[in-house]
């Protein structure tokens, strides 16, 4: 049996590590600076976290061989993965805009 | 729980409504019996042979992730916090790359049947087992869950007691999954999200008619509702920092990796790519769009109000809309803004049990898979013919239904909202397995003895969080989520943490044998490729060819069952070799592959463009007579 050729190891620990100080330091760093209830900590909150956890995932794909980039659809489907990324951070992004900035009769 | 006599329906008009639900109910029950046929054997029964387009798939999905509850809770939410109701909708995208080219890839090729069988052949059958009680916690609390939900509307609408409503739709849910098998679930459910997208859309239209349009609707929303984020921490129970580890990360992973009704829809699909177009569709448009289906009457209830009290207590039109119970904000402005049309608002809750319906009914069969591969094939009848498990799982499904019926009771004793019984259940159910199965398909040093032993640790942690909360509290401070002590989604964290933790430490201190290194073959991400050639059994060609369509049939016994001969110039179109796994679907798109097979390329021949055959490929395909037929290289 002939799996996938590994690629130079990653320094898991450190990465791990890494990961650790971001998910402790990341959320307080955007509490102190804006705020618990600004709409952004919460966008950032997620997106922040979220985009750690969308990077271990395509590192992971590609470092594994199950997304190989020149083969079949492979390709195809790595841009959409990415642009659904960025969909959904620009959507809730231009969402949090027009909630904020288009005039409102309902209060606050 | 606070009834709904406060819409004060007359007796005509609850028949009409009830009118309308029961034909509409019977029409999709004798639709789905229609399917039946297509169900030849078991893995037709379950999978319907992997077959179908994606379109399909993507398609019935819309109705199986959209239960009855969703109406209720998420107009609710979206009456009390607005449009970050659609946060559980719309978080799921960062998971999707561990899907797509992990588990969808790990569980097609591998011809997984159920995810506990995936536990025994990646571990042990220990595993398998431990699983299995787990999965069916989850899926058992679903179908009890949805069952008690519709058995409250119709309960508060109608006034008809629960004891009656939810056995009657039981047993007609019962009847089509019954006897339909995962062939009438998946064309049943087309329909049916269909039609729950226009009711809901009905009820949307209304209610922004009834405001006086887009615009005045935005305008009454206060800021706090129109965004799309809750408070960091505020609110206990819907908080954005909790609802990120609790339900984008745990529960956007049990709903796509472990939900066994979800799971079968991609196995029904013809190819993993078809399986990739499905989840990236459900994902990027089908889920934003349902969170505005189930949701947006929520943020038109509470436009409505603002509007209302501004205007001093009415708007022209309608009557004085008082929501006393949220719950029922979706049947209160739904009749409101219809104008007391009893046809229309029928049509609507109709749609309400069409969610029940197609939500219950995958799973029911999801179940039934279970109870077959799971228990009934390896412990009780391991040699019995197809035709046997087919009588089987008609059993299973039956005996499922009945359990979810018995399920209702236990949620009619349960106090507080739905929302909250809904999210405390699956946030104690899912967290152990997530993490295993997420430890096993991207681990491959994971081992059995660390699966069994995390699964077992962290479920009964997690159990007893409920008790002593207090010791969520480290890893609430650790996150920045709330500490308060009613902790709901922070204990989905703290049950995949320490299921991590017990699974990563047993792991590094035990060894694997070499038997258990080959045992992992083709069932970790690391190893897809030989997961491939056991698939095809060959080596793949990935090299890009054409779709050949409309090519006709010449039925030649010469050819092998399971092979077809092409000329050269088609082989040549489609980049084939001789023993690639091609697959041949009828011509007619809107079949979506319901008369289809996967057959290998046998030696090309030196005629036309027909596609050469046997009977038996020919009729294994459902294919008819001088219906041309398509084809594409999988590889």
């Amino acid at each position: 049996m002939e799996v996938t050729k590994k690629k130079k190891g990653l320094p898991i620990p450190l990465i791990l590590t890494a990961i650790l100080v971001f998910v402790f330091a990341f959320p307080r760093i955007l509490i102190s600076v804006l705020g618990p209830g600004d709409p952004w900590t919460s966008y950032l909150y997620q997106y922040g976290l979220g985009s750690i956890v969308f990077l271990v995932g395509i590192i992971l794909i590609r470092r594994t061989g199950a997304c190989v980039l020149d083969r079949g659809s492979d390709k195809f489907w790595f841009n959409w993965l990415v642009a659904g990324f960025f969909f959904f951070a620009i959507l809730h992004a231009v969402w949090i805009l027009l909630a904020v900035y288009l005039p409102v009769k309902g209060g606050i | 729980m606070e009834q709904l006599s406060g819409l004060n329906l007359e007796t005509s008009v609850i028949t009409v409504i009830g009118v309308v639900v029961v034909i509409y109910t019977l029409m999709i029950a004798g639709f789905g019996s229609y399917f039946s046929r297509f169900s030849k054997n078991i893995n037709d029964f379950f999978y319907s042979g992997q077959r179908f387009a994606w379109w399909l798939g993507a398609a019935s999905m819309i109705a199986t992730g959209i239960g009855s509850y969703s109406y209720l809770k998420y107009s609710q939410q979206g009456f009390e916090t607005g449009m970050s109701s659609s946060m559980t909708y719309t978080n799921d995208w960062f998971i999707i790359p561990f899907f797509m080219f992990g588990w969808l890839p790990i569980i097609y090729f591998s011809k997984i049947k159920s995810i506990p069988e995936y536990f025994e052949r990646r571990f042990n059958r220990t595993s398998r087992y431990i699983s299995l009680v787990i999965i069916m916690a989850y899926m058992l609390f679903y179908i009890g869950y949805n069952l008690f939900t519709i058995g409250v509307a119709m309960e508060g609408l109608l006034g008809i007691p629960m004891i009656y409503t939810v056995p009657i739709a039981t047993l007609i849910l019962g009847g089509y999954v019954t006897f339909g098998g995962q062939t009438a679930v998946i064309f049943t459910d087309l329909v049916q999200g269909i039609m729950l997208y226009l009711a809901g859309g009905i009820a949307i239209v209304a209610g922004i008619v009834a405001l006086g349009g887009f615009g005045e609707f935005w305008s009454w929303l206060p800021v706090t509702h129109r965004l799309p984020f809750v408070h960091l921490l505020n609110d206990p129970k819907f908080n954005t920092a909790g609802l990120f580890w609790g339900e984008a990360l745990a529960g956007s992973i049990a709903f796509t990796f472990m939900n066994q009704g979800f799971i079968m829809r991609y196995l029904a699909l013809k190819s993993v790519n078809d399986g990739r177009k499905a989840a990236i569709f459900n994902v990027l448009f089908t889920l934003p769009f349902s969170a505005i289906i189930v949701g947006a009457v929520g943020w038109i209830a509470k436009s409505l109000i603002t509007k209302q009290a501004a205007m001093g207590g009415v708007l022209e039109g309608l009557d004085p809309i008082h929501i006393t119970n949220h719950f029922h904000t979706f049947l209160v402005v739904a009749w409101e803004t219809l104008r007391h049309n009893a046809i229309v608002f029928g049509f609507v809750i109709a749609a309400l049990t069409a969610a029940l319906m197609s939500t219950v009914d995958t799973l029911i069969n999801a179940c039934a898979a279970i109870g077959i591969y799971d228990i009934y094939k390896p412990l009780i009848k391991p040699k019995a013919n197809d035709k046997h498990y087919l009588i089987a799982a008609r059993w299973v499904s039956g005996i499922t239904a009945l359990i979810g019926l018995v399920l209702v009771y236990m949620f009619s004793q349960m106090k507080g909202s739905l929302m909250s019984i809904h999210y405390k259940g699956i946030m104690i159910i899912i967290p152990s397995i997530v993490t295993t199965i997420f430890l096993g398909a991207f681990w491959r040093r994971f081992t059995a003895k660390a699966a069994n032993i995390s699964m077992i640790v962290g479920s009964s942690f997690t159990v007893l969080t409920v008790f002593f909360p207090k010791m969520i509290d480290p890893l609430a401070w650790f996150v920045s989520a709330p500490m308060n002590g009613k902790y709901i989604y922070s204990r989905a964290l703290f049950g995949m943490t320490l299921t991590a933790i017990v699974g990563i430490v047993i792991t590094l201190t035990t060894k694997q044998t070499k038997e258990q290194i080959e045992q992992s073959n083709g069932l970790t991400i690391d190893t897809l490729d030989y997961a491939m050639e056991q698939y095809k059994g060959g080596i793949p060609n990935h090299v890009k060819g054409e779709k050949v369509k409309r090519l006709p049939v010449l039925i030649d016994e010469s050819i092998p069952f399971g092979k077809i001969s092409l000329s050269k110039s088609v082989m040549e179109r489609m980049k084939a070799n001789v023993e690639d796994l091609i697959y041949m679907e009828d011509s007619r798109w809107i079949l979506g592959g319901l008369r289809s097979d996967h057959v290998k390329a046998y030696e090309p021949h030196d005629g036309n463009d027909e596609v050469k055959m046997n009977l038996e490929t020919f009729e294994k395909a459902m294919m008819l007579k001088d219906k041309p037929i398509t084809l594409e290289k999988i590889f």
